[in-house]
């Protein structure tokens, strides 16, 4: 087991070193020098402060190592629109994308077991086709116009929720009190709502599926045979073997969530990576860019890692043989 | 493994009533007349709070309440003389020659440090701002001045080169005034990046508190501000991805202002909404398509295209501007009758323009040798299509809306437009290097012609707002005999008008809408009084009575 | 519009008798989802193909730019857009576009993850451990990320290199599933049998090998061609896909975005287009799955 989880970590990091390593050459071959191009000529001190660091006139190996350098220590460079740290600027966003995320994923999950419980426990008849064809539709949904739908209805119609953004700004800037969490809370709903949505019907169908699997199982039918209630037959003895695969989705789940971000970012106006990595793009800030790609391809190698990990140690099986699924 | 759905529901009825509860249990903060937030969503961000080198409205709404003038606009705005001027720094100003103005500074003002405004610091602003190593946009404003001296610590001497009817209005209306002992070790060549201009210190009636990049600006009021404590006691700046998106969080009443509502379906709403009060007021905006009449990247060699007058007249007949306002605006703007703004005194309906014809925009551009000879639709000559690229920012909605129905206009007179959306960074660059074919842009303008016109549309505005580098030396000479040498009013009306008039037979561009403004504000906020040419100018006298106060107009941070 | 329906009931009715009488047809029709998906992927593809006749308006015609925003009536179907254009006709013709784009980048997608994949579960060994770490590496990468960086960097893309990214960057998956399907079917008697008798790598994969993993690389094309739909309309609701004039849906949707509380027309009807498309193509694609793949039960 250990030896496994070490060679899975050794993988992963190579992972990231190689989208590292990409994402560099990329950008310095698109854009030539790192004061700019000559449609968007920096201002000379911060030109001088790249070269000093970078290095301008020397090959590019070297460039690539003194950038290396300096990834080591956890300098990612100076933003050019933003006049601040990249760092710095992350730092602000990841925290606001990862509630973001993990809201949708409770969500995705809490409301896709259920949907998927109940598909099991009706399979065939009425109630299981009629959420599976719903399910099917959000499932179908571009997620940035379920946003927007979303939006006009409860945030604008309604008045239920607010039209975007993180908090107040005016009474609560930061979260430091149980008004403030509540406040929060009430702006994270709709965002994380629309992603969870479009996520749980992918979950109710895997749930569903792996449900009905394990029904037909023969330690379900002892348990049925010793007379217990059907609910309690499917909720206890079934339900903990039909999770394996939830796990699997957990790992899935993060490209899907950092793209449908990006784009519930934008509509929510929600200051997290995903905007702040659209709006480097469009404005050309390749400081950011670059480290936005760093962090996004590290968190995703991460998730696929946890996930992995946590189906071998759910999954004993896995743990006997040796191995795992090959990164 | 608990059943999720039923416990779903309770969670979130408890969760509801939390907020509920919450939501009654404010603790009380500020009361009095001295309270008040107003929180101001604006779709655009500063780039430097250093008046200098600035030119976004945005930066001139928050560097208002940051730095004073010496005097300042009245509300008349009027822009002759000095009668119609209200004291700031200077209390009290008076003429020693035709020539020499002189100003006495009030001894009360302070900068936010606490070190007294003097007299050095005038004449330290005057340098900078004309220094060619700071680049100021507002130099050539100033070029009527030939020294700014200090008498004593409190009087500053200003002469002029000649006489001629703005010299007050020049004098002040750009200058503000900067603190020399914060400035005077920053090389003048990194103004634009000094970390000043991110935490400025100011003389104003609001002390810089905290820029957080990409999402808002917080200033709070100078209690011992000498000309009288502003009511309000914080101002946020909320910065948002375009206007519109700032009106929509106003209707939802996540903010308290917008300096515009640009659409008619906005002022609809906003104005029906009980708890918003609508102001209109003249706008001091025009927007144009501007031809380059320079060969993009090469100002040596005319336009390919542009550099064709005939063809230039062709296009401002092909295109149908009071529809073209209709769809966008609807009666929120009028068509300029030229690089006028509704703000201007010498707004004139009938100054000669060409008109909307676009049968006699087909004959010329068939006279001059543009013809569709290969059916496809668009016109060419020599094998070379009629086409060209429009350039604009992405993040004007309305420059957006105009880009798609001249697009379409265009096609239908036989012209291919591509449209280039670029960042507004990237749009400012290309614009100020002459690297397109044309441009859509918005000119906001001083309350007098005077100073944006000339750096517009003659030559004194190469490399800077004459980005399409038109130069008509009979337009000059008009220009310059309105400002500097009309004997009367109506003198300088007829010079401004003949200019305009010939400006408009050569078509250096289209010019499609000058704004009518209407600014929505929350209706708890009273006393407010908004000057056309800066509509929060007398923010600090707007105030929030003590019976209508907030939750977040009580909070004292 | 009736006409194009009625036409495409009549394709899958007739497809409908023709393939009953195999076994995986009367598998493929035992969801009752098939066939309504059919049903709309043959009415789509029919207006797409017939737009000029089924179009009213040319899409890009403004109408009448003074008074734009006109709600669903008998004139304008599904009413008109900001710039007075007739949404139904853009409809029609965007469904050309978003169809086409979401059919083109899948087919190079599909080619190119069938290639890694069969080659590297054929040759195994180093060749199929590096191609396999360079499969990690794209999907480690969001895809909607990468697509913004390359559209970011190169300052006019033109559409047909734009669809070629989003193939490039979607044959991952492919590829890991072909592999899967090669390394245990180059196990098999029929491909022994075929190397006896002399048969080089390529022929061996090519016409013995790829027959047979035919099946999910049907079923991932037909999912994979919603995934790039919703991808283009993504970028394009960002600004980056299909410039305009030219509809697509996924820029119908950024054109009326800022006016849906007062004209949500606009919007709602291409995200409906692109909802329908892409769940008829999921049902479709689970259908495929069941008819073509026998081994697997029917949930």
């Amino acid at each position: 087991m250990a030896a496994w989880l070490v060679r899975r970590l050794a993988a992963s990091i190579a992972i990231v070193f190689a989208v590292v390593t990409i994402t560099f050459f990329v950008v310095h071959f698109a854009h030539g020098t790192p004061c700019g191009t000559a449609d968007r000529p920096l201002p000379p001190e911060v030109c001088r402060q790249l070269c000093r660091r970078f290095g301008c006139d020397q090959p590019l190996w070297v460039q690539y190592a003194k950038y290396l350098t300096a990834l080591a220590h956890g300098d990612l460079g100076e933003s050019f629109g933003l006049h601040r740290p990249v760092a710095d600027a992350l730092a602000d966003a990841i925290p606001n994308t990862f509630t973001l995320a993990l809201a949708a994923l409770l969500v995705d999950f809490v409301l896709g077991l259920a949907l998927g419980i109940y598909q099991a426990m009706r399979a065939g008849r009425f109630g299981d086709v009629a959420v599976g064809n719903v399910a099917l539709l959000v499932n179908s949904m571009p997620v940035f116009w379920l946003g927007l739908v979303l939006l006009l209805v409860f945030g604008q119609w309604l008045r239920w929720f607010p039209v975007g953004g993180p908090n107040n700004p005016v009474l609560c800037p930061h979260v430091d009190s149980p008004y403030c969490l509540l406040d929060f809370l009430w702006h994270l709903t709709l965002p994380a709502l629309t992603l969870g949505l479009v996520g749980a019907a992918a979950t109710a169908r895997y749930q569903r599926a792996a449900m009905l699997d394990v029904i037909r199982q023969d330690y379900v039918w002892t348990a049925r045979a010793k007379g217990l209630r059907e609910r309690r037959v499917l909720l206890v003895h079934a339900l903990r073997n039909a999770l394996l695969p939830i796990i699997t989705l957990f790992g899935l789940a993060f490209p899907f969530l950092f793209t449908g971000a990006v784009l519930i970012e934008t509509v929510f106006a929600w200051p997290g990576m995903g905007r702040l990595a659209v709006n480097a793009i469009l404005q050309r800030d390749y400081p950011v860019v670059t480290g936005a790609a760093l962090l996004t391809s590290a968190m995703v190698v991460l998730g696929n890692l946890i996930a992995d990990a946590l189906y071998a140690v759910a999954d004993p099986r896995i743990r006997v043989r040796g191995g795992g699924a090959s990164a | 493994m608990p059943t999720a759905r039923p416990r779903a529901g309770l969670t979130l009825a408890a969760l509801a009533c939390l907020i509920l509860v919450a939501g009654c249990e404010r603790p009380v903060g500020c009361t009095g007349e001295y309270c008040g937030t107003i929180v101001i969503a604006s779709g655009g961000e500063p780039d430097i709070l250093l008046p200098p080198v600035s030119e976004f409205a945005i930066t001139r709404d928050v560097t208002d309440q940051l730095f004073l003038k010496l005097a300042d606009l009245g509300l008349s705005g009027n822009t002759i003389g000095d009668e119609d001027f209200q004291p700031q720094l200077a209390e009290r100003w008076e003429w020693d020659a035709p020539t020499t103005l002189v100003f006495h500074l009030d001894p009360r003002a302070r900068w936010h440090d606490g070190q007294a405004v003097t007299a050095a610091d005038v004449a330290f602003t005057y340098d900078a701002y004309t220094d060619t190593l700071v680049n100021s946009s507002f130099r050539s404003s100033l070029r009527q001045i030939a020294a700014v001296t200090t008498r004593d610590s409190l009087t500053v001497v200003f002469r002029f080169r000649q006489r001629y009817p703005e010299m007050f209005y020049d004098a002040v209306y750009h200058l503000r005034i900067l603190p020399a002992h914060l400035l005077r070790e920053v090389p003048r060549d990194q103004w634009r990046s000094t970390a000043f201009g991110r935490a400025p210190v100011g003389d104003g009636p609001y002390r810089f508190v905290a820029w957080k990049a990409g999402e808002s600006i917080e200033l709070a009021a100078d209690s011992t501000f000498f000309l009288g404590r502003p009511h309000l006691r914080r101002v946020i700046w909320r910065f948002t991805s375009d206007q519109q998106v700032a009106v929509t969080q106003l209707l939802a009443g996540d903010a308290d202002a917008v300096e515009v509502l640009i659409t008619p379906d906005n002022v609809q709403r906003a104005c029906a909404d009980p708890k918003i009060a609508c102001y209109p007021y003249k706008g001091s905006a025009y927007g144009y398509v501007g031809f380059n009449l320079a060969a993009p990247g090469d100002t040596t060699r005319p336009h390919p295209l542009f550099g064709d007058r005939d063809l230039r007249r062709a296009l401002v007949m092909a295109t149908d501007r009071e529809r073209l306002l209709r769809n966008v605006f609807g009666d929120l703007a009028k068509v300029p009758p030229g690089p006028v703004s509704q703000l201007w005194w010498i707004w004139d309906p009938e100054i000669r323009e060409l008109p909307y014809d676009s049968g006699q925009a087909a004959r010329l551009l068939t006279r001059i040798g543009w013809t569709d000879s290969d059916g496809d639709g668009i016109r060419d000559q020599d094998g070379r299509p009629l086409a060209f690229r429009l350039l604009l920012p992405t993040t004007s909605a309305i420059r957006r809306q105009y880009a798609r129905l001249l697009q379409e206009q265009f096609r239908t007179a036989g012209v291919d437009v591509q449209l280039d959306e670029v960042d507004f960074s990237l749009f400012n660059e290309r614009a100020r290097g002459g690297r397109f074919d044309a441009i859509i842009n918005t000119w906001n303008s001083d309350p007098t012609p005077s100073s944006g016109f000339p750096q517009t549309w003659t030559p004194a505005g190469f490399g800077r707002s004459n980005y399409g580098r038109y130069d008509n030396p009979e337009v000059d000479r008009l220009v310059d005999r309105a400002v500097t040498s009309a004997a009367s009013r109506d003198q300088a009306r007829r010079a401004w008008r003949a200019a305009i008039e010939t400006l408009n037979r050569d078509a250096p561009g289209i010019f499609l809408f000058a704004t009518s403004n209407v600014s929505a504000i929350h209706n708890r906020i009273v006393d407010v009084t908004i000057r056309p040419d800066s509509w929060l100018a007398l923010l600090r006298t707007w105030r929030i009575p003590a019976d209508r106060l907030t939750d977040r107009d009580r909070v004292e941070r | 519009m009736a006409g194009a329906a009625v036409l495409a009931l009549a394709v899958v009715a007739a497809l409908r008798r023709r393939v009953r009488a195999t076994a995986a047809g009367r598998r493929f029709f035992r969801h009752p989802t098939a066939g309504l998906g059919l049903f709309v992927l043959a009415f789509f593809v029919t207006i797409a193909i017939a737009a000029p006749v089924v179009a009213p308006y040319p899409p890009y015609y403004q109408i009448d730019i003074a008074h734009p925003d006109r709600p669903p009536s008998a004139q304008f179907l599904l009413g008109t857009d900001p710039f007075s254009r007739d949404v139904w006709s853009r409809l029609v013709y965007g469904a050309r576009v978003s169809l086409g784009i979401g059919a083109v980048a899948m087919l190079v997608a599909a080619t190119i993850g069938t290639a890694v994949g069969a080659v590297a579960g054929y040759f195994r060994r180093w060749v199929d451990t590096t191609l396999m770490r360079l499969v990690d590496v794209g999907l480690a990468m969001p895809r909607i990320f990468v697509l913004l960086m390359a559209v970011a960097l190169w300052e006019h893309i033109a559409l047909w290199a734009l669809v070629l990214l989003i193939g490039l960057t979607g044959w991952f998956g492919t590829s890991r599933l072909v592999r899967a399907e090669v390394l245990s079917l180059r196990e098999r008697e029929f491909v022994a049998a075929a190397r006896a008798l002399g048969a080089g790598a390529g022929r061996v994969i090519f016409r013995h090998v790829l027959p047979n993993a035919a099946a999910p690389i049907i079923v991932s094309g037909a999912l994979g061609i919603g995934n790039m739909m919703l991808l283009e309309a993504g970028l394009s609701f960002l600004g980056l896909g299909v410039p305009s004039p030219a509809p697509s849906w996924g820029n119908m949707i950024a054109d009326g975005w800022h006016k849906m509380a007062i004209a949500w027309w606009s919007s709602t009807f291409p995200g409906l287009a692109i909802s329908l498309v892409v769940m008829a193509l999921n049902a479709v694609g689970d259908a495929l799955r069941d008819a073509l793949d026998p081994r697997k039960e029917a949930a």
